[in-house]
């Protein structure tokens, strides 16, 4: 179990994440749905560390977290500058034994031999998942990973998490199409505000898409109307 | 443009402690002092004349903006020449100062003259978002967690190759491959000038400490089996000059720890480097100013300090 325990984070005094209280059980795949500014990156940004909270406490097993414990795809991939596709890869050396990297760049249809700057944004998405799938750590952390990705890629991947939630592996996954979540995660938290507004099971999933939809409609409606009066 | 260039200069000095600017101005009114000394000379003078446009011309060839100099205007030479006169203006100033007009007029038609016919090559469609030379044989023998190197090398190998192979055929001269070589270690001052991504940083999942002595240790064993073979044929050439080689190889592996902890004491994720052509010319005139000459060591070592302290930020610290 993960358990995160009365998280707060600010930037600049501003607070991002109040008193947030989650418990992540282990094994499965979690959505965490909200949106803009609801503090989706930044509570993956304080698991894994790249934050710290200025109060609260995030354990796994009763134990303090630590990098090792997790893979992250962050939102925005950057690589660096006049490398190829191998060659990033390359620097991920904490290899997963059955990591075959000729099946994945099948799979993915990568030109892994290429300089990086000449791959579309779909392309560069998928080699940040493979050097996330090559660090096998117990917990994926994924940011977005829908975002770029063509129709057959997103498929491919709602497999692969599928296949990793059945070895055991913990994943926890943000995206802002609601339907990529629907049909891979096994539980959905749900994050305004800087906190867990709830965490739905997926008898529940259709539920908590309305509401965000009326969320968006109570929010957005009279700023619409008022600019197509 | 050149407005964006000021923005752009400005951001790069942005942020510089106050005893920098202070040695930098010294160093620049040191330099331009010396220079002007030396112009007085007709033949130093006329040397400079003619090495200024070649400069110019690899900037040229080295710049990656065509395209969007394209987009920007349909007249680009008006924006060259604006760049290119701004850059020679301090050689056209100290050429004046020392009435060697003949070379000033020189020196503005032969600038007129390479904008002219650069202005008929398509640099916008024949440029590439790839470097232009790959160098599959070298990069074979760089091993892949030296990405900077790579990286590097894609960017700037022919002015690497070109310097080693000169530092190698030169080698019968007194100092000259030991000089050359110092040089292509400021080259390689490029390399290090891209911050990578936290999952790179984070790849190892090493300390602080330990990332920054095993990247030193890796980039300067590495750095050292480069150029053994040039200071083995200085070595068997001057036997009797033995004690400038470890002398000279002290001098490359500060530059290299030079660079490696400047780069990650101002270290921001996926950022360029701030100043870093200011750091640059500070180790560069050090290197030639004997008083100077502790002074990139002094610098490598505050460096290092601040480098530990700011990769705990990026580092895991919880563990």
């Amino acid at each position: 179990m993960i358990a995160l325990n009365d998280i707060n984070v600010s930037y600049d005094n501003h607070p991002v994440l109040q008193s947030l209280t989650l418990n992540l059980e282990e094994g499965k795949i979690h959505g965490l749905v909200g949106l803009n500014g609801s503090g989706k990156t930044t509570l993956l940004n304080a698991l894994y560390g790249f934050v710290k909270p200025i109060r609260g406490a995030i354990s796994r097993n009763d134990r303090k977290v630590s990098r090792k414990d997790f893979a992250f795809l962050e939102t925005q991939n950057y690589f660096y500058p006049l490398i190829t596709g191998r060659e990033y890869l390359s620097i991920f050396t904490e290899q997963n034994r059955r990591f075959n990297l000729d099946n994945w760049t099948n799979l993915f249809a990568l030109p892994l031999d290429e300089l990086i700057e000449t791959y579309s944004t779909g392309m560069k998405k998928k080699l940040a998942l493979l050097a996330v799938f090559k660090l096998d750590r117990d917990v994926f952390l994924l940011d977005e990973p829908y975002n770029g990705l063509d129709l057959e890629s997103t498929t491919v991947l709602k497999l692969i998490l599928d296949e990793f939630r059945k070895e055991g592996k913990t994943i926890i996954v943000t995206s802002h199409v609601y339907e990529t979540l629907v049909s891979v995660c096994d539980l959905i938290h749900h994050l305004e505000g800087g906190k867990i507004c709830g965490t739905y099971q997926s008898d529940d999933f259709r539920t908590l898409g309305n509401q965000i939809t009326k969320l968006v409609e109570q929010r957005s409606a009279s700023t619409i109307k008022n600019i197509f009066k | 443009m050149l407005r964006i260039r000021y923005i752009q200069l400005k951001r790069s000095f942005a942020g510089l402690p106050l005893l920098y600017w202070v040695i930098i101005l010294g160093l620049i009114a040191y330099v331009f002092y010396g220079l002007f000394i030396k112009m007085n000379n007709y033949s130093f003078s006329l040397a400079v004349t003619l090495i200024t446009p070649i400069a110019i011309l690899s900037l040229h060839f080295l710049r990656r903006d065509y395209r969007f100099l394209n987009i920007l205007s349909t007249q680009t030479y008006k924006i060259y020449f604006q760049e290119y006169f701004c850059l020679i203006s301090p050689i056209l100033i100290l050429l004046s100062l020392n009435q060697h007009w003949l070379l000033v007029i020189i020196l503005l038609s032969a600038l007129v003259l390479m904008i002219t016919v650069l202005n008929f090559i398509p640099f916008q469609t024949l440029w590439r978002p790839i470097s232009f030379f790959t160098f599959p044989l070298l990069l074979h023998f760089i091993p892949p967690f030296l990405f900077e190197w790579r990286s590097g090398f894609r960017r700037s190998g022919i002015q690497v190759l070109v310097i080693y192979s000169l530092a190698l055929g030169l080698s019968f001269l007194p100092f000259a491959s030991l000089f050359l070589l110092a040089l292509l270690t400021f080259v390689m001052s490029g390399f290090y000038t891209d911050g990578e991504s936290l999952s790179i940083l984070n790849a190892g999942l090493l300390s602080p400490k330990e990332f920054l002595q095993k990247k030193i240790f890796v980039h300067c064993k590495y750095t050292s089996i480069g150029l053994l073979p040039v200071l083995l044929v200085y070595f068997v050439q001057h036997p009797a000059d033995w004690y400038f080689i470890p002398i000279a190889w002290c001098v490359y592996m500060v530059n290299i720890v030079y660079f490696i902890t400047l780069k990650y004491a101002l270290y921001r994720p996926d950022k360029k480097l701030v100043a870093e052509t200011v750091w640059t010319a500070i180790l560069f005139v050090s290197t030639l100013i004997p008083f100077l000459f502790p002074m990139p060591f002094l610098i490598a070592h505050r460096n290092y300090s601040l480098a530990k302290i700011n990769l705990k930020s990026y580092l895991d610290d919880r563990a």
